[in-house]
């Protein structure tokens, strides 16, 4: 992150300006960060971002993040969709560093907590992840409705202590 | 959980410990953490923008008590003081707190890189920072576990000593702190205090719940009496008499 504001700072603001005005240019700023967070190894030098500026290429900027965005969506779940997934702290790290890649890249919105199956996740990698992302649960799209669902995973794994595992996350 | 002398005390690698000794004024606490290097560390506030992981068990005679959160828990505060270890270890600005003595639950917190964020206050306003004691329980807090109640604290007249002594240690050109930070650190003070033994003992109390003050406070009197009992069998001064001075040690204060 620190990288990245060094580089922001160092970029030609009026070259960033888009089309649309100062609500996108965060946008924009985004897609910036993206490309210098070392996340997505495969996008585009940050000379060729920088350099566009019309409607279309503003268009395809957002096109970039948003497929970017879209492996950062999966990371996190890997391990919470596994319910044989190893409980060690190289496994939970992992699941954690998902969460916050995700909210670093696109914002804690981005992290759409819904629709996990109690039968099919991993309760204590879906607690890792609420936990990691406690700071922001106001903003997580369905944060309280998943915190439920680790619950009932917990119960249904037979975890020794589900109030223990889940204590503090009301 | 309780707490035994750290000399003696066996952590295993996915622990995650609270650490007590004898500062300048009352009593210090940080962490104990398993680091990337093999070997548990000393993570702590130690004073104004000072940070720092040292070697655990620390040189002042310490006694430690392992959190008793689950594992998921424990691994969860344990990438946080990671987090923030790696930028003191860096002696990145970014893990420069303040040292700050307001208890308000948006006194601030840590990003997920481990970066202080001060809390939202208008332009010019200086931030308030933590105190040892509010570093450990913030961290905590930020992962869903809350240690204690601090709404539940309470003012005591002996700790408008203490803002004194405080203040007086932060005049020391060796802490750093500008005139007008001590200036907000001092017209900050509202009388509440979380001491650091107090966190200790909402730790050893901790039941799924955050503690208040007065188990806590009760608490903290036992953790205290274990401290001096610890290092009178170590063969060190009774924690309660040590008498080192600023100008004989490390500017490390005990908040």
């Amino acid at each position: 992150m620190l990288s990245a504001q060094t580089r922001f700072d160092v970029i030609n603001v009026q070259t960033l300006q888009s089309p649309f005005g100062s609500e996108t240019f965060s946008d924009y700023r985004d897609v910036i960060r993206l490309a210098s967070s070392g996340l997505c190894q495969w996008i585009n030098p940050i000379n060729s971002l920088i350099s566009v500026s019309d409607a279309a290429g503003w268009q395809q900027q957002k096109v970039i993040k948003e497929n970017s965005l879209t492996p950062l969506r999966n990371a996190w779940r890997k391990h919470v969709v596994d319910v044989t997934a190893p409980i060690n702290f190289e496994h939970i790290g992992e699941t954690i560093d998902g969460v916050y890649n995700l909210i670093e890249i696109g914002g804690p919105g981005e992290l759409d907590m819904s629709g996990l199956d109690s039968q099919a996740t991993n309760g204590e990698h879906l607690v890792a992840a609420l936990r990691a992302a406690y700071r922001w649960r106001n903003e997580v799209p369905s944060w309280s409705e998943a915190r439920d669902v680790a619950r009932c995973a917990l119960l249904r794994e037979r975890h020794a202590d589900v109030e223990l595992c889940l204590a503090g996350l009301e | 959980m309780s707490f035994e002398c750290a000399a003696t005390a066996h952590l295993g690698p996915d622990d995650v410990a609270l650490v007590v000794h004898q500062g300048h004024i009352g009593r210090h606490i940080g962490f104990a953490v398993f680091t990337d290097k093999g070997k548990h560390e000393f993570l702590h506030l130690a004073f104004h923008k000072r940070v720092t992981f040292e070697d655990y068990p620390p040189k002042a005679c310490s006694i430690v008590g392992k959190l008793p959160f689950d594992r998921v828990g424990l691994f969860s505060l344990k990438k946080a003081l990671w987090k923030i270890g790696k930028k003191a270890q860096q002696k990145s600005p970014a893990i420069s707190i303040p040292f700050g003595v307001s208890i308000d639950t948006k006194k601030g917190s840590f990003n997920k890189d481990g970066v202080y964020k001060t809390p939202e206050r208008a332009p010019g306003v200086q931030a308030d920072g933590l105190t040892c004691a509010t570093f450990v329980t913030e961290i905590c807090r930020g992962v869903g576990l809350k240690l204690v109640e601090d709404s539940d604290w309470h003012v005591r007249a002996e700790d408008s000593v203490w803002i004194d002594q405080i203040c007086d240690m932060l005049r020391d050109p060796r802490a750093g702190a500008e005139a007008d930070h001590i200036a907000h650190v001092k017209a900050s003070f509202t009388g509440v205090r979380i001491r650091p033994e107090e966190v200790a003992g909402a730790a050893t109390l901790w039941n799924k719940l955050p503690l208040k003050c007065l188990p806590a406070e009760a608490e903290g009197l036992n953790i205290i009496d274990k401290l001096v009992e610890c290092c009178a069998k170590a063969d060190h001064a009774p924690a309660a008499m040590v008498t080192t001075t600023i100008e004989q040690t490390e500017l490390t204060e005990s908040m």
